[in-house]
């Protein structure tokens, strides 16, 4: 792996500086709440059957501050290893990854701080945004090893858009049709793999299988409008009364959570989740009907607005782990670890375990 | 959330075999697949040539996969003594967390890894679980994407009649 692929920092404090190639995420109107509040998140990982050279990989907060979320600083046990805080230069991802040398026992925690605060956008009001690099923004119109942007993929989100007049238009357009067409068929089989293609020519569009922002993502792309994948973990439980959109009691282990940007020339980044409509529909209270007065408020909020109680890793695609010898990873929202017998399992408890929890601190 | 996932089961139980839907292929040579079984053994599907072979892709995660199986366990048990075989390709997981999972299922299929998803794209296995027959001659003759019972209906006349295609097939 070439070693200048990667940026490598020195100590325990994260980059807030502007990278090369990372897009800020800037705003063009006030968040929804001027409130921070402050998050640490601890991340245990165990190897418990190390063979030659061990390596851990695991996310940090997003590199760069945004309207929405603050890095307050890493730091980390290394249980003896090595340890490096690394950022891919063209989607800014950051990563600590440490290197444990054969018959050691592979510990490493890490305990990220962060401010977030809740975030929306007005899209009724074109706002001034500050201008964007076109090369940086060009990342996000790419298509990537699971997202091709031709073929079905293309004709259906011509289809979705057509009529559309503006960037807005056909940013909402694709989101509301995703939002009309995620409800559980239960003629539907199988399960996507992460291929975008293949899921459309199949409608995989419901249950637990479906790639729902992904596919959002996909298609805004598909229609020259810069999207990205912002992988994050649920840090807390909803104050707006969602069971099904929050983590409470500190766990957070297994709260991973994939949301969504969407670039609009007038108003910059702007925030979307349809995955989680579906979330509440499929989920909330027990399952919820499409014209639940909850569902409809949610389905018109996660268009421009996000509640924070989640934590932004990064937007990164198809990722070389710094040192590793196995295979790019589609993205860094899980632990990663390998040893001199492969890549390990992010969810085999019997080699790897780790835990995630979070904690409101401010 | 559990009436809806009994229903989910019931429908599946009751749907499959009507919905099954097996895409023919003709004239085409099914792709290569060599890999490693659980025991880390080197298997290689052209070693089967002269039987009929079901490859099936799945992964622990897949619920779909998960409901099939055991209906390509009642196949396998119907066709043994006969020409044909089962092969089972696990999508992208590491032998331990399959090892599990087959224990706690108590599927006994064997099972071939492919830990870098590489076979899956070379038989273009876009979704799981995805299911291929390859004829006794090494031919790719049907796919089928979902999960369907492979043990009744029309799975098990394709079958059937891929066998009678082998010279002195009983």
């Amino acid at each position: 792996m070439d070693r200048r692929d990667f940026m490598r920092l020195t100590g325990a404090v994260s980059a807030t500086a502007a990278l090369p190639g990372a897009v800020s995420s800037a705003f063009a109107q006030a968040s929804a709440s001027d409130r921070w509040r402050v998050f640490e998140v601890t991340t245990r990982v165990e190897v418990t059957k190390p063979s030659g050279v061990t390596r851990i990989w695991l996310p940090t907060p997003l590199t760069q501050d945004t309207a929405y979320q603050k890095s307050m600083g890493n730091w980390w046990e290394d249980g003896g290893g090595t340890v490096t805080q690394a950022v891919e230069p063209k989607s800014g991802t950051g990563m600590v990854w440490a290197e444990f040398a054969p018959g050691s026992k592979p510990v490493l925690v890490l305990t990220s701080r962060f401010a977030t605060r809740d975030v929306g956008v007005d899209l009724l009001v074109p706002g001034s945004t500050p201008a964007q690099d076109p090369a940086a923004l060009a990342y996000y119109l790419q298509p990537t090893d699971h997202m091709p942007l031709d073929g079905a993929v293309k004709d259906l989100s011509s289809s979705i858009v057509k009529g559309s007049r503006t960037d807005v238009e056909k940013a909402r357009a694709i989101y509301e049709w995703i939002v009309e067409n995620t409800y559980r068929d239960p003629k539907t089989k199988g399960c996507g793999t992460g291929d975008v293609k293949f899921m459309i020519e199949n409608k995989l569009w419901g249950g637990k299988c479906a790639d729902l922002n992904a596919l959002y993502v996909t298609l805004a792309r598909a229609e020259g409008l810069p999207a990205r994948d912002v992988y994050g973990v649920r840090v807390a439980g909803s104050a707006l009364g969602y069971n099904s959109l929050g983590r409470a009691g500190g766990d957070i282990t297994k709260a991973q959570h994939c949301r969504a940007e969407v670039y609009l020339r007038t108003h910059g980044w702007v925030p979307v989740d349809p995955a989680d409509v579906r979330k509440v529909i499929l989920e909330e209270a027990g399952g919820k009907k499409p014209d639940d007065p909850m569902v409809l408020a949610a389905r018109k909020r996660l268009f421009g607005s996000w509640e924070m109680n989640w934590l932004a890793y990064n937007t990164g695609n198809d990722l070389v782990l710094p040192k590793s010898t196995g295979s790019k990873v589609a993205f860094l929202m899980y632990p990663q670890a390998e040893t001199g017998d492969g890549r390990l399992d992010s969810l085999d408890p019997d080699n790897f375990k780790y835990t995630i929890s979070a904690k409101e601190v401010a | 959330m559990r009436r809806l996932a009994a229903a989910a089961l019931a429908l599946f139980a009751f749907g499959a075999a009507a919905e099954t839907e097996l895409r023919p292929w003709e004239n085409r040579p099914a792709p290569a697949l060599i890999r490693a079984d659980l025991d880390g053994n080197r298997v290689d599907l052209k070693d089967l040539r002269g039987r009929v072979v079901l490859v099936n892709f799945w992964a622990t995660w897949c619920d779909p996969c998960r409901e099939e199986m055991p209906s390509i366990e009642r196949l396998r048990s119907k066709m043994q003594g006969r020409l044909f075989e089962v092969v089972t390709v696990n999508y992208g997981e590491a032998p331990a967390r399959i090892r599990e999972f087959l224990k706690r299922q108590r599927i006994s299929l064997p099972v071939w890894l492919d830990p870098d998803k590489q076979s899956a794209a070379d038989w273009s296995a876009g979704g799981l679980p995805m299911t291929f027959l390859v004829d006794a001659d090494g031919r790719l003759r049907y796919s089928a994407f979902g999960e369907c019972d492979w043990s009744a209906g029309e799975p098990l006349r394709v079958v059937e009649n891929l066998l009678a295609e082998i010279p002195r097939a009983r």
